[in-house]
C-alpha cells in the first residue's frame, strides 16, 4: 500500500469520525433556532490596543507577587499569534524549497 | 425571521459550524456563542444573495468570527497567565452524541474510541490556520480556492497550510494506520 493510499484512508476515517459529531444536542439546536429570530446585534468590537492597554493597567494594579512569566515575554507571544494570522502567505516562500510539498501541491492540483 | 430555505441551509451547517469553533476555541459554550453570531451576522448581510453564495459567505463570515474570539482568548489567556490565574478551560472535548462503534466489536469499538481520541487531540494542536483550512477543505469538502475564500488568504497559503496539517495529523496519527 503506498502513501496516497495511506493518507487517503487516513482523510476517510477523520471524516467518518468527524461526520458523526456534528449533531448538536436538543437545547443546543433550540439556542441556535431561537438566536435566529431574534433581531440581528453587533457583538461588541475588539480592539487589540485598547485590550492591551486594558492588560497593562490590570497587571500594574494587580501585580503578583511571583508572576510565572515575565509580561514581555507573554507579550511577545501574542505579536506572535497576530503575526502567524496576518503575515501567513510566508509559508508558500518556505515550501517552495520543500519537494514533499511541491509534489502534494501538484496532486492536490489535480483533485 | 429567516424564511425557509435560509432556515433549511442553516441547519444544514449548523453542526459543522460548532465542531469547527469548538476545536479553535476548546470551548462548546464559547462556540455556540460565535456560530450564534456568525449566524445572525451572515442573515442581515448576506441573506438576500442568491442561493449559490450562501455557503462561501457563511464560511468566511464563521471563520472570522472564530478568529476574533480566538484573538480575544489569547489576549486573556496570557494576561492571565501571567498573573498566575488560572483560566485556561483546557482542552474541552467537542462533543461526541454519535455512536461509533458500529457494532458490538469491543476491539473495534475501542480502537475507535482511541482513534477519535487522538484525531481530536491532534486537530487541536494545529496552528489556528491549520486547523481551520484542514476542516475546511478534508472535513468539509471545500475546493481548496472555496477554502481560500473563507479564510481570506490565498489559494497558496491554504495549500501549505493544509500540507502542513496533513503532515502533523499523519505523524500523530502514525499508529493508526
Amino acid at each position: 500500500m503506498n502513501h496516497d493510499d495511506d493518507l487517503e484512508r487516513l482523510l476517510q476515517r477523520s471524516r467518518r469520525v468527524l461526520d458523526a459529531e456534528t449533531a448538536l444536542r436538543p437545547e443546543e439546536r433550540r439556542r441556535l433556532a431561537r438566536a435566529r429570530q431574534q433581531p440581528p446585534h453587533r457583538p461588541a468590537p475588539f480592539y487589540g490596543g485598547v485590550a492591551v492597554a486594558a492588560a497593562l493597567l490590570v497587571a500594574v494594579l494587580l501585580w503578583p507577587s511571583a508572576p510565572p512569566q515575565p509580561l514581555p515575554l507573554q507579550l511577545a507571544a501574542l505579536a506572535a499569534d497576530e503575526f502567524e494570522l496576518l503575515f501567513d502567505h510566508g509559508e508558500v516562500l518556505e515550501g517552495a524549497n520543500d519537494s514533499d510539498f511541491i509534489a502534494w501541491a501538484l496532486t492536490e492540483a489535480g483533485r | 425571521m429567516p424564511d425557509a430555505a435560509l432556515e433549511r441551509f442553516l441547519d444544514g451547517v449548523q453542526g459543522r459550524a460548532v465542531q469547527m469553533a469548538t476545536f479553535a476555541l476548546s470551548d462548546r459554550d464559547a462556540a455556540l456563542d460565535v456560530v450564534q453570531d456568525a449566524m445572525l451576522a451572515w442573515l442581515s448581510r448576506y441573506g438576500n444573495r442568491p442561493s449559490q453564495e450562501w455557503a462561501p459567505l457563511f464560511w468566511r463570515v464563521l471563520q472570522n468570527r472564530i478568529r476574533d474570539r480566538w484573538r480575544r482568548r489569547q489576549v486573556q489567556r496570557r494576561l492571565f497567565s501571567w498573573l498566575g490565574l488560572g483560566n485556561d478551560a483546557g482542552a474541552e472535548a467537542v462533543e461526541t452524541l454519535a455512536d461509533l462503534s458500529g457494532g458490538a466489536d469491543p476491539a473495534r469499538q475501542l480502537d475507535d474510541e482511541r482513534f477519535r481520541a487522538a484525531l481530536h487531540s491532534a486537530l487541536r494542536e494545529l496552528p489556528l490556520r491549520q486547523q481551520q483550512a484542514f476542516l475546511l477543505r478534508h472535513i468539509e469538502g471545500l475546493d481548496t480556492a472555496a477554502t481560500a475564500h473563507a479564510l481570506g488568504i490565498r489559494e497558496g497559503s491554504v495549500k501549505s497550510h493544509l500540507h502542513r496539517a496533513v503532515q502533523h495529523l499523519q505523524q500523530r496519527l502514525e499508529a493508526y494506520r
